[in-house]
């Protein structure tokens, strides 16, 4: 048991209740009062070996104890933390799957589009921690057999198109080998 | 070409080898007696990109021939100034300045003829008379005669063939299909040419008055539905792709990037394409595939890149799923 009167805190000693009671008895005296229980403060104050007054003297001095700007700071605390640990559990708007799936989906798009393999992973690298991106051979790969599966699915879209095409513009373009129009070329 | 079942009429430029690859089309379709009409035409983008070239560099050097005339001023000026006999120089000059003139006189001449020819190729005449291929064969053969040189030859190679007016007799074709009655034809294109040419404003006001009474004034039932089919097939009428070649410089920029092309890269990169929502101009919004009208729910690149060959097949000829 505590004994309160030889109890020293030393940063703000003002601010504790002078007492010979065992902070126990203070405290359950505090507890009859602010439960408002019919008859909790006789109880109390008989089983304390008090009086009723004393009782209501004990839960005023701790209500005064406890600070309220502190309190109410704490709860705001309390609440600003419970408000992110929600909005840390619910997926944002904004937030970026990087799975194995979206990455592959990335690279073949981007592709596609004309992006280079040296330059997709050079996107992956800033966008990933250090050394979890793919490098550009299985970027490679990737694209490799996604290129594939294009080639698949365009068999049934060229045949519904072709039957829908009346006008047509024709061009044509080398695409074998190396690029003939490339300076270092010996062919250009 | 095979596949191409329903093509009337392909467009391209002078190559031999897709003349004659549409040129066997032809003979199949006959072979197999069939009545699908095949056109080819000449693209005019290629014609008009030959001859603003020719036009640059002339302008260029006539140009040239200026700036050496304005220094033949400077130097008459200079040696006056310095209180030398000038008259060496100034007949010098005034020979340069007549040079000058003369070079400008020619590239002038030659841009008239131009403009005179690409206007045969135009749809409408400047009074909003439906062009005739027999009409622009003969303006262009006239043009054609201030299109002398060398430099020009590419030019007149592309206007006397054929083929460049070829769209002409296709569209009078589909608009007497469209619409039988010649004045109602002619009047409904004449509308048309008001509402989509922005032509220019006449200097006569009794013929602006009467051109913005008739253009504003409400049709009845049987005249809005001439007027749209009639719209629809000068709407369609094709003398011209720069999309082709806007694919190819897209090509030729990604083959340079990648090391290699295989047919599965061009596969992917056609399927990308194709499927891609176009962000700006007249067919912005919708894909290429959405454009040619396919019948698919998704358009998405990834998700037909993913999806199971045999099912968009059931989904394009418009079958029910297998249950």
């Amino acid at each position: 048991m505590v004994d309160w009167v030889t109890t020293r805190i030393a940063s703000s000693p003002e601010d504790l209740p002078v007492t010979t009671r065992p902070l126990s008895t203070w405290i359950g005296n505090a507890a009859a009062v602010f439960s408002k229980v019919y008859g909790a403060v006789t109880h109390q104050a008989q089983q304390a070996g008090c009086s009723r007054q004393t009782v209501y003297h004990h839960a005023g001095q701790l209500e005064q104890r406890l600070d309220t700007a502190t309190r109410d700071q704490l709860l705001g605390e309390n609440q600003r933390l419970r408000d992110q640990v929600e909005a840390l559990s619910r997926p944002s708007e904004l937030s970026v799957v990087c799975n194995p799936a979206k990455l592959r989906q990335v690279a073949t798009v981007a592709f596609a589009a004309g992006v280079s393999l040296r330059q997709i992973e050079d996107v992956f690298e800033v966008l990933l921690p250090a050394g979890r991106g793919p490098d550009h051979s299985t970027i490679g790969r990737w694209v490799a057999d996604e290129a594939k599966k294009a080639g698949q699915v365009l068999v049934p879209l060229d045949d519904a198109c072709a039957k829908k095409v009346l006008n047509l513009a024709l061009d044509e373009i080398f695409s074998e080998g190396d690029r003939p129009w490339s300076g270092s070329s010996r062919r250009a | 070409m095979a596949p191409f079942t329903a093509l009337e009429f392909a467009i391209s430029d002078a190559a031999k080898g897709i003349a004659s690859g549409l040129d066997r089309l032809a003979q199949q379709r006959r072979d197999a007696e069939d009545a699908t009409p095949l056109t080819q035409g000449l693209d005019l983008f290629h014609t008009a990109g030959e001859a603003r070239t020719v036009l640059t560099r002339a302008w260029q050097r006539a140009e040239v021939v200026w700036v050496k005339a304005e220094a033949a001023d400077a130097r008459t000026a200079a040696s006056k100034r310095q209180g030398r006999d000038a008259r060496g120089a100034s007949r010098a000059a005034a020979a340069a300045w007549r040079r000058a003139v003369g070079a400008f006189e020619v590239v002038e001449a030659r841009e008239a003829a131009w403009q005179r020819a690409r206007k045969a190729l135009d749809l409408f005449d400047g009074q909003g008379r439906l062009n005739h291929w027999t009409r622009a064969t003969t303006e262009i053969a006239e043009a054609l005669k201030g299109l002398e040189g060398s430099e020009w030859k590419t030019v007149r190679n592309f206007l006397s063939d054929p083929r460049s007016v070829a769209f002409l007799g296709r569209m009078h074709e589909q608009l007497a299909e469209a619409e039988p009655r010649a004045e109602w034809r002619e009047a409904m294109a004449w509308r048309w040419w008001g509402r989509h040419r922005r032509a220019g404003r006449s200097a006569n006001p009794r013929v602006e008055m009467i051109r913005v009474v008739a253009w504003g004034r409400a049709m009845d039932q049987a005249e809005q539905e001439s007027y749209a089919r009639v719209s629809a097939v000068l709407g369609s009428t094709v003398r011209a792709s720069s999309a082709v070649e806007c694919i190819n410089s897209v090509l030729r920029m990604q083959q340079a990037t990648h090391k290699r092309m295989t047919q599965a890269m061009l596969d992917l990169k056609r399927l990308y394409w194709n499927s891609h929502q176009l962000k700006s101009g007249k067919r912005k919004d919708a894909c290429p595939y959405q454009h040619l009208g396919l019948p698919l729910k998704n358009f998405d690149f990834w998700v037909l890149l993913q999806a199971n060959p045999e099912r968009l097949t059931q989904e394009l000829s418009g079958q029910k799923d297998a249950p």
